[in-house]
């Protein structure tokens, strides 16, 4: 332990109090992000190992011709199975993990703004990765590959539970990852250091920044593709089927809307971290940090635009192919910006090579590799050719093993002196990255031409004499040579927490302030919050520690009780507010489990106790939103309130409202899902629909009170505003009473169109779309009823204006998304009819 | 502060217009194509260049022209006053940058459709 970093045991104490996680069973109730960022990346690592042992059955299997070890069915489990584990449940969860335990101590506050959303995202990336992994045990994994594709994965390929168990374990999971995205997203934005701007941020941070954004516009259409298959097979609504107007294909489109850039959500972290660690064992600033910035923006952006290039083989114009060919060859040239910048800052430094540089090095050399296969399945004409064989296996373990695996190990050795106090051995990591790199290696280079020379990818067996034999030899003894290396590192691990050297402070002389945090770490990050004017704050300032420790900078004292942290500007990183944060609660982890319940009974197709179970996940919702604001439980109206900055529920700005509006981003791109689903079918079975199939006085009707409703809201967000808050509870009630009666003639209108969802696609889009907005409706009605309550208790008011401000955009979405959905969906129609 | 760069072009939300308009190009020219080769009347079976690549090209010039535009004022900005702070000259420039990068991005779409007739 640092005792000159560590703050004077008093105040260590009530920090630790104030801030940390309660023991014993109640520890399940912790929220603060350093104990939700580690179990994130202990249970991503531990699905890590269940994946490996997956990939070493498919090694074991294919290391010689026409073996029988499983047959074919348990083998289309286990490459499913082994796909879904590393991409969903280890990939994205363990590196969303460690951007929440990282960046509120680069950023230099004390946890992330939503400390509940954190603790809740985790339970259910903790109860779907189970609930998929039960699949297993019970024999019925999913065998259709961890793209799901249709018709395969429909009810009549796929009979049995399995695909379901992944449609609704992985829809689960996905949550996790929207909660991450919104959280890290408004966290940087709203909750850095005072003088940390823009261009002061470590450069973690825009990583981590353009990956939570790239969750929030990547994941939703496979949420919807989801749901929408399970409509298909468990209700019979047809989106898929060809026979009822629908198109497999969509079930790509929507799935490589997800999928390319998911592999960029991956790579970009990673390379944060690598762009974090040269600069350390370089001892000098990063070489090109507004390239970099660049790079980084414009490689999130591209790989939105990169989705077909999944499809090249399904019979696409070669027009629209080549749109897609050369969009791939451009996010090459980021990617080079930023390995540029790592080499020109390894070549203008000092290198010191520490483990986590080897690691680095090996990122740098498989990495690049796979970027140059990337480069040639760009191209049309080799893509045809080497499309589903092992070549495309090779690559893209290069790219994802290389481009993520490699740079987190790096990270994890990097920052395990800052978890744990210790060092790990040098020897035993050496041995396992040379065990690793050489099986990687030994294992897909060799991997690339079993493709060339035609073995295709999913087969469980092959024959003899087709010249892949000893190809597949020694694939399988490299994987078994890394499954030794990932061994030995775990052994370091554990034996570095007994037997590692204490580290010093700051073991790397690193730049960030991360390390001027105590060390084994605590609870609070920070006993004060500092300023910061530079982006090399350690190296500037290296006796930081010790005055944050004594108390010199902001939000010192903590005899009020409260979770305080500073909002600040987005830009400037001007200090603007307080924020009050949410203490320990068993509320995350009581939804996450009712949500397991309506997918363990969605399974089991017990709808009404799914539809229990909804009720009872909105009732824990509702009482989670009543514990905030003004209430007792978080900040209740005193006199001693802060002077300088106001507490953020007195304000009209604050992280609720960024996140209401980061959450809508997520949300309108489900709906944009869903109409290029209405405008894709309708494109592909142009002669389906010749009619608009709901009636129009009751969605015209409906529209309008949707309209008086939110005229009626914003007036009275407008009157607070100017500080007025006369008969503020009464038009809250009538506010709410338009939205029950948008949602009464809704359901009017939805129950008189003759809608057969289980004949006609675009019938079944049509009905999702309306359930979709009845429940947007119905939420919206119910939270304004919320807020008049609220009102009631004295929760809302003049002094705590807030909350009603961060409603309002989800009224105004509401508004947009039904005339939108009325423009496609009913006067869309019309036209056709009419010519 | 952050209102002043609101006026100019020097709010973040230039690090990411360009290239927004660049994803919705793609989409507008992927999407279009599909509905143009659905729905126009012998363009399915064109076997060279027509009209829809003529249309493609001429618009992926108009978009980009107004990328280059943008790049041009956001470059300017970061000499004015306003732009004295630094996180105005990194925005500012880092914007520009984006804007260029989409610009010929939009164009590099556009040229494909020199090449290859629109639906076969």
């Amino acid at each position: 332990m640092n005792e000159d970093a560590r703050p004077a045991d008093a105040r260590h104490e009530r920090l630790e109090e104030l801030w940390g996680a309660p023991g014993g069973w109640a520890s399940l109730s912790a929220v603060n992000h350093t104990t939700v960022g580690l179990r994130y990346l202990v249970t991503g690592f531990g699905f890590f190992l269940v994946g490996g042992v997956l990939a070493m059955l498919i090694r074991t299997q294919l290391a010689l011709p026409q073996q029988d070890i499983v047959n074919p069915d348990l083998y289309g489990q286990i490459f499913t199975m082994h796909g879904t584990v590393m991409m969903f449940l280890f990939a994205i969860p363990v590196l969303e993990g460690a951007a929440m335990y990282l960046i509120p101590k680069m950023i230099g506050t004390r946890d992330l703004v939503f400390p509940r959303l954190s603790a809740f995202g985790y339970y259910c990336f903790l109860f779907g990765g189970v609930l998929l992994l039960s699949s297993m045990v019970a024999g019925s994994a999913p065998a259709a590959g961890w793209f799901m594709y249709t018709p395969l994965s429909n009810a009549t390929f796929s009979p049995g539970i399995g695909s379901d168990f992944w449609l609704i374990a992985i829809t689960f999971v996905e949550i996790s990852a929207i909660c991450a995205g919104v959280e890290l997203v408004v966290s940087i934005l709203r909750s850095r250091a005072k003088g940390m701007a823009l261009n002061k941020m470590p450069i973690f941070c825009w990583y981590i920044l353009a990956m939570a954004l790239m969750i929030v516009f990547g994941f939703p259409p496979l949420i919807l593709a989801s749901i929408l298959l399970e409509l298909e097979r468990a209700a019979g609504w047809v989106f898929f089927d060809v026979d009822g107007g629908g198109d497999p294909l969509l079930w790509q489109h929507l799935f490589w809307m997800f999928g390319h850039p998911e592999v960029y959500i991956i790579f970009l972290p990673a390379a944060g971290i690598v762009s974090t660690i040269i600069p350390v064992f370089a001892q000098r600033p990063l070489v090109g940090y507004r390239w970099v910035v660049l790079a980084i923006v414009v490689t999130g952006f591209i790989s939105f635009g990169l989705w077909v290039h999944h499809m090249f083989t399904v019979g696409i114009p070669q027009l629209a192919l080549a749109f897609f060919s050369i969009a791939s060859m451009l996010v090459a040239i980021p990617t080079a910006i930023q390995i540029f910048a790592w080499l020109a800052t390894l070549w203008c430094g000092r290198v010191v090579f520490h483990l986590p540089m080897l690691w680095i090095v090996g990122f740098l050399v498989v990495f690049i590799c796979g970027g140059m296969t990337g480069v040639m399945l760009a191209l049309v004409p080799f893509n045809w050719q080497v499309h589903d064989t092992h070549f495309v296996v090779a690559h893209l373990h290069y790219v994802l093993v290389g481009g993520m695996l490699f740079p987190l190990i790096a990270g994890f050795y990097y920052w395990l002196p800052h978890v744990s106090g210790r060092m790990p051995s040098d020897k035993l990591g050496r041995w396992g990255f040379w065990l690793v790199f050489t099986g990687f290696n030994v294992t897909f280079l060799v991997m690339h031409l079993t493709g060339l020379l035609g073995m295709p990818r999913r087969v469980y067996t092959y024959d003899a004499g087709l010249g892949w034999e000893w190809l597949n030899m020694v694939s399988s003894v490299g994987s078994f040579v890394i499954a030794i290396g990932v061994a030995t590192i775990i052994i370091d691990v554990a034996l570095h927490f007994r037997f590692g050297r204490r580290a010093a402070r700051n073991p790397w002389n690193a730049d960030t302030l991360e390390w001027a945090t105590p060390m084994p770490v605590s609870a609070y990050n920070f006993a004060s919050l500092p300023p910061v004017a530079t982006r090399h704050p350690m190296w500037e300032t290296p006796d930081l520690p010790q005055s944050i420790a004594a108390g010199k900078h902001g939000l010192a004292e903590w005899e009020h009780g409260r979770r305080e942290i500073y909002g600040s500007d987005a830009i400037t990183g001007r200090l603007r507010e307080v924020i009050h944060l949410p203490s320990n609660s068993w509320v995350p982890l009581q939804v996450a489990m009712a949500i397991a319940a309506v997918c363990i009974s969605l399974l089991a197709k017990a709808y009404l106790v799914a539809l229990s179970a909804v009720i009872v996940v909105l009732l824990l919702v509702f009482r989670w939103s009543w514990h905030n604001g003004a209430h007792p439980g978080a900040a209740p109206l005193s006199d001693g309130e802060p002077v300088e900055l106001p507490l953020h529920s007195r304000t009209f700005d604050g992280p609720g409202l960024w996140g209401m509006n980061v959450g809508l981003m997520a949300n309108g791109t489900f709906f944009a899902a869903l109409l290029f689903g209405w405008f894709y079918l309708w494109t592909s079975s142009p002669e389906a629909p010749a009619r608009s199939p709901l009636p129009l006085p009751p969605v015209l009707a409906s529209g309008v009170l949707l309209s008086a409703a939110v005229l009626g809201f914003r007036r009275v967000v407008l009157k607070l505003r100017k500080g007025r808050d006369r008969n503020l509870q009464r038009n809250l009630w009538f506010v709410s009473a338009l939205g029950f009666g948008h949602v009464a003639t809704l359901v009017w209108a939805l129950l008189a169109a003759p809608l057969v969802p289980s004949q006609f696609a675009l019938d079944a889009v049509v009905s999702v779309a309306l359930l979709y907005l009845l429940i947007h409706g119905g939420l919206a009605a119910i939270l304004t009823v919320l807020q008049a309550v609220r009102v009631r208790f004295g929760y809302v008011g003049i002094r705590v204006p807030y909350e009603p401000r961060v409603l309002r955009p989800f009224w105004y979405y509401l508004l947009s998304v039904y005339w939108l959905t009325f423009a496609a969906i009913v006067l869309l129609p019309m036209q056709w009819t009419s010519s | 502060m952050d209102q002043q760069l609101m006026r100019v072009p020097l709010h973040p939300l230039h690090l990411v217009i360009g290239l927004t308009a660049w994803v919705l190009w793609l989409f507008a020219i992927y999407g279009g194509l599909a509905i143009a080769c659905t729905f126009a009347p012998g363009l399915a079976a064109a076997r060279g260049p027509s009209w829809i690549n003529g249309l493609i090209v001429a618009m992926a010039l108009l978009v980009a022209s107004v990328l280059l535009w943008q790049a041009r004022a956001c470059w300017r900005a970061t000499s004015l006053p306003e732009a004295s702070g630094v996180t105005g000259q990194f925005i500012g420039s880092v914007a520009a940058a984006a804007y260029l990068a989409s610009a010929v991005a939009s164009v590099a779409l556009g040229l494909a459709a020199l090449v290859f007739p629109p639906c076969l």
